[in-house]
Order: C-alpha cells, then structure tokens, then sequence
C-alpha cells in the first residue's frame, strides 16, 4: 500500500489514537504517543504493508509499552517520580474498572470493542493463538462483571 | 452440557466468534438455565457499555505537528542529500581537472623587458645575464 504520512494519517489517525488513548486514559499523553506512533511510520517503508490497520496497531502497541517501560525505568531510578494522572474526572464506571484490570486484559478488550478487531486479527496484533484472544477476553468480561456489580 | 462448559462460550458468543454447532449449545443451553442467562446478559450489558465509552478526538495540532515533521525530516535531508551531492561533484571535478588554480593565489605573471626600460615603479622580480630582466609589468613581452 502505497500512501503518503498525511493521507496515512487522515485516514487512521483518529482510529490508531482510539487504541492509544484506550491504553494510557490521558489525552496529552496520547497525543505525544500518536505522534511518536507517526514518526515510527514516517521512517518504515509502507510499500509492502497488507493490513495497514492492524500494522499501525502493532507500531501504536510497540509505541505504547516501549513507553511505560521508558517510565517504569525512570520511576525506577527516581521515586518521587509520580505516575502521570489519568483523566479520571471524565470518567464512567466501566472506564474505571477497564484501568484497573492487567495491561493484558485491559488491552484485548480495547482491541476487540474501541477498535472493533476480530479474534483472528487481535491475535496477529499480540502474537499468540486465537484461543489465548478467547480466554483473555473472557476473563477481563468476568472480571468488569465482578467488580461492576450493581452498576450492570 | 455443563454450566461451566456454556460460560466459556458466552464471551466469544457475543463477538459472534462461535460456530453454528456452538451457537445453537449456548441458545438452547440459556433458554433453561437462568444463570447463565443472567450471566449472558450481563456480558451483552458489558459490551455495549465498553462500546459506549466516548474517546476524544486527537487535537488538531497533531496532525500539523506530524506534517511539520516531515517536512523538516526531508528538507534535513534534502539538505544532507544536496550537501553531499554537491561535494562529490566538486571532488570529481578536482581531480578530473587537476589543479583548482582558482582556489589557490594567482601566481603574477611574468614578463621580459630590456634593462633600458626599467624604471623603479616596476617590480623586479630577477635580473638575467642578459639585456632582459623579468618582471610583472605588463607592457612587456611574456
């Protein structure tokens, strides 16, 4: 596929900041990680790219935990270093509980409903069996029931 | 089949990720077990709030910001690519064409003229044994 960065960018840009936004809940930090996310793309040949969706994914996915490994390594050396505030205030139950459940959990539900990616494309996306897409969104889905409860 | 069986299924059930065989398990299964009927409908609950949650739209600027990179990535590059381009040309032609004498100080050129002609506005440069003395006056004979 052969597109131009801004054509790329008209077309997916809100869609890739969906999944980014999903995973960090923090606009600005979003908006940094889109940008590093464009400027990964800028730099690979997009030539050869069959499912432009799901590779942009992947760089956003790549952008992201490269991300908070650089600001768990940081915390890590300096302590006093505070963990960036989530925009909490705009926030629903579900979204709430959606931040508290394991990155692993928490992300395949953003990919299957804020991304609306099949199990097929989701595994692709991570890299493991369709049958690991499966039990993860099953139990983050057990997981959000119990700690909804009377909100459901 | 067991309850517990039928909950594995419920999740891929509402992505519409199960077979034909399965899908008719799970709809005879809750049409007589109110568990996991409830259970069903709680996750169908779940879905449509996850769907629900309203994501803002990335600020305009982003979009500029990405653009503005670009722009100053490839005249960076231009520039690195014209820089070199040009210094292999002038490399190339420096040894093709030798010497760049016009790089270097003009070397005065040097003329003959009769010792009688001499006068002391001239620049001698050396006498000969001669009539002749060099110098760089012009109205003499190279």
């Amino acid at each position: 596929m052969n597109l131009g960065i801004e054509s790329i960018y008209r077309t997916y840009g809100d869609y890739i900041y969906r999944y980014i936004y999903g995973m960090v809940q923090n606009k600005a930090e979003a908006e940094d990680l889109l940008q590093d996310t464009f400027v990964k793309v800028m730099k690979s040949d997009t030539n050869e790219i069959k499912n432009m969706k799901s590779w942009l994914i992947t760089i956003a996915r790549n952008t992201v935990y490269d991300h908070w490994r650089r600001e768990k390594r940081k915390r890590n050396l300096n302590p006093f270093i505070r963990r960036k505030k989530r925009d909490v205030d705009l926030k629903l139950d579900i979204e709430r509980e959606i931040e508290k459940l394991a990155p692993k959990l928490k992300e395949v539900i953003i990919l299957r409903e804020i991304n609306q990616l099949n199990y097929e494309e989701i595994a692709n996306i991570l890299g493991v069996e369709i049958g690991t897409v499966k039990s993860r969104l099953s139990r983050a889905r057990r997981e959000l029931r119990i700690s909804l409860g009377e909100a459901l | 089949m067991k309850c517990s069986e039928i909950e594995e299924l419920l999740s891929p059930y509402i992505d519409g990720e199960l077979n034909r065989d399965n899908i008719i398990k799970v709809e005879n299964h809750v049409e007589e077990c109110k568990k996991c009927k409830n259970l069903l409908e709680d996750l169908q609950s779940i879905k449509e709030m996850v769907r629900g949650i309203e994501i803002p739209y990335p600020s305009e600027s982003i979009g500029k910001r990405i653009v503005d990179y670009r722009r100053s990535r490839n005249y960076f590059l231009r520039f690195i690519f014209s820089t070199s381009l040009l210094t292999g040309l002038g490399a190339l032609l420096i040894l093709t064409l030798g010497h760049p004498s016009h790089l270097v100080e003009e070397k005065p050129k040097e003329y003959y003229i009769m010792k009688e002609e001499k006068n002391p506005y001239m620049e001698i440069l050396y006498e000969t044994e001669g009539n002749y003395i060099l110098t760089n006056y012009e109205g003499g004979s190279l």
